[in-house]
């Protein structure tokens, strides 16, 4: 968020909407409405005064209706834009022509009152929507006695009162007595999976963050009993069975499987009547009752696809297919997020990159061409050498700090300090004057140290630190002293210590500052080429996209053929030709000018770093060496082979043998009864994960075998049929065909016995027998065996599935923890098709940034290794969380080398190193210990050593 | 104002539209992120923890 | 600054700079944007406890917590809270029962053994062996410590304290095993390897 608000090639408008679009790829016009702010952003602070004396209040949507604020406000305190606004809808002034208080009050006279809408065309050559998705309809709540009963509260409240900076500050209350609940349950499948409100299809991200709900109330509230009800648990995602399992045990919650039907109240509490899975007609008594609403299309759908011209799918989502996930219909405009379809942040992640390296496909020749490239004057060499002169500005903020202590009094303390040459007080340090300001002082007085003792250096260093660039000073001679958030706005009840803290904390920013070093700005170049290991569906679709991005890629690929996995399914569930997109996507590989592919091939050694990598390949009895920039592992997966069941490849087949089967119409006659026995060795039996396909696959099977054949008989026996998304409209089919479903639990699973499966059936409390021709075990995926390569990138892979792990679950879904190795497809984890190419597309989008940009930057702040002083023993080798530093051989002694473009900051080496060899650049422990030194009263010697710059841009 | 083929809109301010900004600035394009509401960041900001490592910051 | 960068040296010089209580306070356990740098964090804040505990001081001055950047409140409940710990304590040294010149002995001595060779190396080597362990659970943090790395602190912390101490001229044993707090038989052995050298 914060570093989208700072990139100086993405424009933010806000309380904007689009009005109309014309033109084509390459070429649109688009019409942009941006209502006004009433507060002008090159003016606001952010000071916060404006909401602290508004006297509207306003209901607080960010809270969830929950709580109040005011008609001057921001959403949250870490908002972006840091700006302030003015809800038109309560505001006293624009409804009623009265107060205005605000525009009195405010210190930079931000308030403006007479901004009108504004209308802007801007042209671009491509669109992307991501409007996320829309509320739950009104009626789907109602159903569940929400608006009617107190006690009955959506996830999305319950979700901002377990905020410990939401309305309750972190407290779980009832809403009729504010007392805590003792008892709470969750109804699952709320606008959701309900065909009566208009809402057949499953939201895919509710079980889990229900659980994870349950979870946060159980760490605020250890004695409350939860209860969660569901139809089917779908917590289909990569890891989440496991953290599901986990929690439900840890925090012994209950899970009931059913949809009460009846909810209503009983004196204080709410009653909840369902049938059990025994059949048994139940009733209970809770505090409080949790919707878990699902994902909506957005309220304004309509008017989106009008507007955009695009289509939207029998749910009011935009229209998209399985094999072109995030096309709509209209070229040049593509869809990512929840609005493409219910899903959660990591696959919304995933669409977002695979979004940016299409659009980066098709404007390949625009790259750079509107690209604001921030240039800064070279380091002024001489004005950083010698002792360090220290200016001190002290802000403000208003009354913020103003208010509390005296400004003037903390500037001619700061005088007082050795080395500080200036010092002088700013109203608002960080408006655009006083920037300019600062940097006529750096000029006039030659200041090489800066101190801002004003506000945290999270909200504005990065703005400071960006002004004594802009006249030549290395940006790490830049030092924050935080006296507001820290002292004037903590310790405003007593002036008199706050001062005395004031000055501590300037004092000691002074004495750090007087040790700062200049950090290099090293940029590594890139070999402009990629390496892709697999040549399946990933592995392809993401070479691909690179080389139509412009970008040379080699592609390897193990078996004498391009295909991987999809070779062996033979339709999909949507109707569509996977093979005939398989031989197109082939052709198109093969036939790339900017793919070089090597079959029958192996990865033989793997070495270097982002920008640099040298790999050899060989292919049978030679072996090529290539040079790239970056790597994509897309290795795959494969088909498990359960051993618990008697798998003959006859009468007991796996699902993509059933699949072979039925297209090649072979043995058709014989089938009449078929079972399907699902999570045949996963979830807890051999496996321990859920591989996400198996029920869909099923279910395509199953309705495929009705279609050749109506009359036979086909049983799915499942423990969750984990039909997400939309797919759930093919469930309702199934079941609508006549296809039988009966539930087993992970205790007691099917039998297959001679003849047939024998089940236990919960509702007749007794083991069935059904009599099958054909048993069709749904098996999991597991990853491929050729890890090779995998260890020589040293890529973690997850310790109970082997898996390819991610560097973030959630926000860095296609990365590794290694920065130039990304993963897709099977390898990372099971997935159906649609996922696996969005998962492609996204590797492809972020490998090709660092191929796009030709160098990488390397993070100045980096550990360094002084030479002279290291004895070799090691240790920070094996701390390295990284593998950035290695043992090198310098005149027969050891010594270790920081690899610095792998080199993360963390600082456990340095914190570790027996002889303080190792240093962090901008945390080096001469810069701490001298902040430290400060903390003590006495006054401190002033620096006098002549220090010598020999860095530069 | 630049070349239309090297600028893109994107059209919602949540965790996805943030995330195509990001990769496309870094891909070397000047990218329009329109939002409706006065803050981007979408319902990923209402959220207090997100599932499996529960942790916050976007 | 990841916590992973605090080193033990930091620490003790903030108590010997004149600070009454140290918090150590970064990401919450599990979600470090380094993967392990608070890991390390839980380490060095069990090695400078067993320090403060050897020169006999309120080991609660010491304060390790975790709370993430979206917890503005916990982040205040804890640092309150850590207040009032420190205000019953009281400042540095009255609780410990130090003069001002026992103050400087223990403090400086502790400052004194972190940037010690041979304590950083034992300090880094059991680092090295909780990792390749890949258990940062507490439980196996204090017995490693323990096991480990007291036994260095103690040899170095009294070589410190006892060259230290006889700098000025020849000290009674008596003298010295009360001012060390050390087990006699240590504080002989360690005393007459000195003297040796």
């Amino acid at each position: 968020m914060v570093e989208a608000g700072r990139s100086p090639n993405i424009e933010i408008l806000t309380l904007s909407e689009v009005e109309s679009i014309e033109g084509e790829p390459g070429n649109f016009k688009v019409k942009v409405k941006i209502n006004p702010r009433y507060i002008d952003p090159a003016k606001c602070t952010a000071c916060g005064d404006c909401a602290k004396y508004c006297p509207r209040l306003a209901i607080d949507y960010f809270n969830a209706n929950l709580t109040f604020t005011r008609s001057a406000r921001i959403d949250l305190p870490q908002a972006v834009p840091t700006i302030y606004y003015i809800d038109a809808e309560t505001c006293l002034h624009l409804n009623y022509e009265t107060c205005m208080l605000c525009t009195n009050i405010c210190g930079p006279n931000a308030i403006d009152f007479s901004q009108k809408p504004e209308y802007k065309e801007l042209e671009v050559g491509a669109i992307i929507i991501a409007p996320g998705f829309g509320p739950v309809p009104q009626e789907a709540l109602e159903k569940f006695g929400y608006g009617i009963y107190d006690d009955v509260l959506t996830s999305i409240e319950v979700e901002r009162m377990t905020c410990v900076s939401g309305p309750t500050e972190g407290e779980v209350i009832r809403p009729s007595d504010f007392k805590h609940p003792k008892k709470i349950a969750y109804i699952q499948c709320v606008g959701s999976r309900d065909i009566t409100c208009d809402r057949n299809y499953c939201s895919s991200v509710c079980c889990m963050y229900a659980v994870k709900e349950a979870t946060i109330i159980k760490e605020h509230e250890p004695e409350a009993e939860i209860t969660l009800y569901f139809m089917d648990v779908r917590t289909q995602g990569k890891g989440f069975d496991e953290a599901f399992r986990n929690f439900v045990e840890k925090y012994g919650m209950k899970i009931v499987r059913a949809r009460p039907p009846k909810v209503e109240k009983v004196g204080e509490k709410i009653a909840l009547t369902y049938v059990d899975e025994d059949g048994q007609r139940k009733r209970e008594l809770y505090d409080m009752i949790v919707l878990s609403v699902g994902l909506s299309p957005p309220k304004d759908a309509e008017k989106l696809a009008s507007v955009f011209g695009i289509d939207l799918n029998e749910f009011r989502f935009a229209k998209t297919s399985t094999l072109k996930p995030i096309e709509t219909n209209r070229p040049g405009i593509y869809v990512i997020g929840a609005f493409q379809g219910p899903k959660d942040i990591p696959e919304s992640v995933m669409q977002a990159s695979g979004g940016a390296a299409t659009v980066s496909e098709i404007l390949r020749e625009g790259r750079f061409s509107s690209y604001i490239v921030k240039e800064y004057p070279p380091e002024d060499l001489e004005l950083m050498s010698g002792e360090p002169r220290i200016g001190v500005f002290v802000c403000h903020c208003g009354v913020n700090i103003a208010g509390v202590v005296n400004v003037k009094e903390l500037v001619e303390y700061a005088k007082t300090l050795p080395n500080v040459v200036h010092a002088e007080n700013l109203t608002y340090a960080c408006a655009q004057d006083a920037l300019e300001h600062i940097k006529k002082k750096i000029k006039e007085v030659k200041l090489n140290r800066v101190v801002v003792s004003a506000c945290s250096p999270r909200t504005h260093e990065p703005l400071f630190q960006d002004t004594v660039r802009e006249v030549g000073l290395n940006l790490a001679l830049f030092e924050m002293a935080n006296i507001r958030d820290q002292c004037t706005w903590v310790h405003a009840d007593n002036p008199e210590k706050a001062a005395e803290k004031a000055k501590d904390l300037i004092r000691m920013g002074v004495a750090k500052a007087r040790r700062l070093k200049p950090l290099v700005l090293q940029r590594v170049s890139v070999t402009p080429t990629a390496l892709v290991i697999g040549g399946g569906v990933a592995g392809m679709v993401s070479a691909l996209s690179i080389a139509e991005q412009g970008f040379q890629v080699y592609l390897v690929e193990k078996e004498p053929e391009l295909g991987g996995s999809l070779k062996r399914v033979k339709y999909l569930i949507s109707g569509e030709n996977p093979q005939e997109f398989l031989k197109d996507l082939i052709s198109k590989v093969e036939n790339h000018p900017n793919i070089k592919i090597y079959k029958g091939a192996q990865i033989e050694n793997i070495s270097g770093y982002i920008g640099n990598f040298t790999t050899t390949v060989r292919i049978g009895d030679t072996s090529e060496v290539v040079n790239h920039g970056v790597v994509v592992v897309a290795t795959g997966g494969k088909e498990y082979r359960p051993s618990k069941y008697p798998l003959d490849g006859k009468k007991v087949i796996t699902q993509l043998e059933l699949e072979e089967r039925l297209l090649e119409n072979k043995d058709l006659d014989k089938i009449k009864k078929v079972v399907m026995i699902q999570c045949a060795g996963s979830r807890g039996e051999e496996l321990g994960y859920c591989s996400k396909v198996c029920c869909v696959q099923a279910l395509k099977n199953a309705l495929k075998i009705k279609e050749i054949k109506p009359e036979a008989e086909v049983f799915i026996l499942y423990m969750d049929l984990r039909a997400y998304g939309f797919y759930e409209k093919n469930y309702f089919e199934a079941r609508k065909k006549g296809i039988k479903f009966i539930r087993f639990t992970n205790e007691r699973r099917p039998q297959v016995v001679e003849g047939g499966v024998k089940v236990y059936d919960m509702i007749a409390g007794e083991e069935l027998f059904i009599p099958a021709d054909l048993v069709v075990l749904s098996v999991g995926i597991v990853p491929s065996e050729d890890q090779e390569a995998v260890n020589m990138l040293r890529i973690p892979c997850g310790a109970e599935d082997g898996f390819l792990m991610e560097a973030h679950v959630k926000l860095r879904p296609v990365d590794t923890a290694t920065d130039g190795v990304f993963i897709c497809g099977l390898a990372h984890g099971p997935k159906p098709l649609e996922e696996v190419i969005s998962q492609a597309k996204a590797a492809a989008g972020r490998a090709s940034i660092p191929l796009a940009k030709k160098e990488v930057e390397v993070s100045p702040i980096v550990a360094a290794v002084e030479e002279a002083k290291c004895i070799g023993c090691g240790i920070c080798v094996e701390l390295c969380p990284f593998t950035a530093i290695e043992l090198i051989k310098v005149d027969k002694k050891r010594k270790a080398k920081v690899i610095t473009a792998a080199c993360k900051a963390c600082g456990i080496c340095a914190s570790h190193c027996p002889v303080f060899a190792i240093d962090l650049g901008g945390y080096t422990k001469e810069a701490i210990l001298e902040q430290l030194a400060g903390f003590k009263k006495e006054p401190m010697e002033k620096v006098v050593e002549e220090e010598k710059v020999e860095v530069g841009n | 104002m630049g070349n239309a083929k090297g600028k893109v809109l994107i059209l919602g301010g949540g965790i996805a539209g943030i995330q195509s900004a990001l990769d496309l600035a870094d891909l070397g394009y000047y990218v329009y992120l329109v939002e409706k509401k006065a803050t981007i960041g979408g319902v990923m900001a209402q959220l207090d923890k997100t599932f499996p490592t529960n942790d916050c910051s976007i | 600054m990841c916590t992973g960068r605090v080193d033990p040296l930091f620490v003790m010089t903030a108590f010997n700079n004149g600070a009454d209580g140290v918090l150590v306070a970064g990401c919450r356990l599990g979600e470090c944007k380094y993967s392990e740098g608070n890991l390390e964090a839980l380490i060095m804040g069990e090695a400078v406890k067993n320090i403060l505990r050897l020169i006999g001081m309120e080991e609660k001055r010491l304060r390790l917590d975790w709370v993430s950047s979206s917890e503005a409140s916990r982040i205040v409940e804890i640092i309150k809270d850590f207040s009032y710990t420190l205000q019953e304590i009281g400042p540095l040294g009255v609780k410990e029962g130090w003069s001002e010149e026992d103050k400087k002995f223990y403090l400086e001595s502790a400052v004194a053994l972190c940037n010690n060779m041979q304590f950083r190396s034992a300090y880094g080597n059991l680092a090295r062996e909780i990792k390749k362990l890949g258990d940062f659970s507490l439980e196996v943090i204090t017995k490693k410590v323990e096991e480990k790395l007291l036994p260095s602190i103690k040899t170095r912390l009294y070589e410190i304290e006892i060259k230290e101490l006889v700098k000025e001229g020849p000290k009674s044993l008596d003298y010295i095993i009360a001012k060390t707090k050390g087990d006699p038989v240590e504080i002989e052995k360690i005393l007459s390897k000195i003297i040796k050298t």
